[in-house]
């Protein structure tokens, strides 16, 4: 066995007792093998969290790579058919449940939990390019929503530029124009094809919504929750528990 | 969803079962989400930082260092670690910014030393990772195989269309290419 198949066996623990005893002696009295020993497991370790990282940001993405699975059942598409159908009546079963609660103005804000303000995107000091959406951006990220405001619209107006168009809603509804942020947020969706902008468009028009007391926002958060792929997914089926 | 106690996420996580890590990362995700959002971090940075947690609690189960104790719940120990691990981000990126924190060290109910350890920890494994990607497509699938799906030699054999010891000639192979570009002092 060379010396790396050693190493390996030891941390496989597939040495012999008296083997293993051998090489931990060796181990005290030897810092550069304690050491190939750490990054040997390191590197197994880095290996694992690759694998788990791929695997995750399948998870993000809506998806669950089954081939990963050991063992995995191979669902086929007639069974995989009716298990959606299931899924999609146990959502409208819901959906309906919670349509029969009262009005939001009587409830605790269901949204409470998972709600959070949109954080703005990073801001690329020093850039000339997009300088006056970054410039907007740094007066929206230090909550100087009517400079934000105007700075966005006025992006919005003269280039159609969506991001912009999108931030000044967020900028409405962060400083309680609900009207006005609902209402930019509609236009926004009849019209870009950005999906994330569409995502996060459709969760906070739901919640401007809520605010004004309007129960529509209810049949977009039950489109939310049947799309699995939906980045606001997870928090429009809390919201409707 | 499905719902699993803490002795069959354990379980789960060991055997590297789908539907438990994403049970786990459902679990943690809207909850790290909100914290990162809350202290002027955006959507990728949630994600990096919710990944690094769920991958360090899992390297600790694999590696034996965790155990299950009655008065901390799985979620709660990876939630310390995901804003532990965004404080340690921040502080060295506080130049970068001028966006307020909400939340500060002191805040964390966790003993710092092992936290620190767990950062450092991380930090290499990243740095593995990166070293990762730079490796030939068949190596990083030959090293998946083996060591993050735990297939046996004659199954990867199969898969990658090998006979004999291949396999285990190029899996020695791999991993010392990755042990140089690694450590290139001690490949």
């Amino acid at each position: 066995m060379n010396h790396y198949e050693n190493i390996h066996a030891y941390i496989d623990g597939e040495l012999s007792e008296e083997e293993a005893r051998q090489f931990e002696e060796a181990l005290k009295s030897d810092k550069g093998l304690a050491d190939e020993v750490d990054i040997e497991k390191t590197l197994r370790r880095g290996i694992m969290a690759a694998g788990l990282r791929e695997q995750m940001s399948s998870f993000a993405q809506g998806g669950e790579d089954k081939e990963k699975k050991p063992g995995a059942r191979v669902i086929d598409f007639n069974n995989y058919r009716s298990l959606a159908i299931a899924a999609s009546l146990a959502i409208l079963l819901g959906f309906f449940l919670w349509q029969t609660r009262t009005s939001p103005a009587g409830d605790s804000n269901p949204f409470a939990s998972v709600y959070y303000e949109d954080p703005g995107t990073p801001v690329k000091m020093g850039e000339t390019e997009d300088q006056a959406f970054d410039e907007a951006m740094i007066n929206y990220k230090n909550e100087d929503y009517e400079q934000a405001k105007e700075a966005f619209a006025r992006l919005c107006q003269d280039s159609g530029f969506d991001k912009a168009c999108y931030y000044e809603a967020q900028s409405l509804l962060n400083s309680g124009e609900l009207e006005g942020a609902r209402d930019q947020f509609s236009a926004l969706l009849s019209r870009t094809d950005d999906l994330e902008l569409r995502e996060k468009s459709q969760w906070y028009l739901a919640y401007t919504l809520y605010q004004l007391d309007d129960e529509t926002y209810k049949s977009i958060l039950s489109d939310i929750a049947e799309d699995d792929a939906h980045r606001f997914n997870l928090e429009a089926r809390e919201v409707m528990k | 969803m499905e719902s699993f106690s803490p002795e069959q996420v354990l379980r789960g996580v060991m055997n590297n079962d789908s539907d438990v890590l994403k049970y786990l990362y459902d679990q943690m995700r809207p909850q790290i989400r909100s914290f990162i959002y809350h202290n002027g971090g955006s959507e990728q940075d949630a994600e990096d930082i919710l990944q690094d947690g769920i991958i360090a609690f899992y390297s600790n189960v694999h590696d034996g260092k965790f155990e299950l104790q009655s008065n901390v719940k799985i979620t709660t120990y990876i939630n310390q670690i995901c804003r532990f691990r965004w404080l340690e981000n921040r502080k060295s990126a506080r130049t970068r910014t001028s966006v307020k924190m909400e939340e500060s060290h002191e805040n964390l109910q966790v003993e710092n030393p092992t936290y620190f350890e767990e950062m450092e920890s991380l930090e290499k494994t990243r740095k593995v990772e990166s070293m990762f990607k730079k490796l030939g497509e068949k190596c990083k699938k030959l090293l998946l195989l083996f060591y993050y799906e735990k297939k046996k030699m004659s199954e990867i054999n199969e898969i990658m269309g090998f006979s004999g010891n291949t396999s285990k000639n190029e899996k020695y192979r791999c991993m010392k290419k990755l042990r140089t570009l690694y450590a290139p002092n001690n490949g």
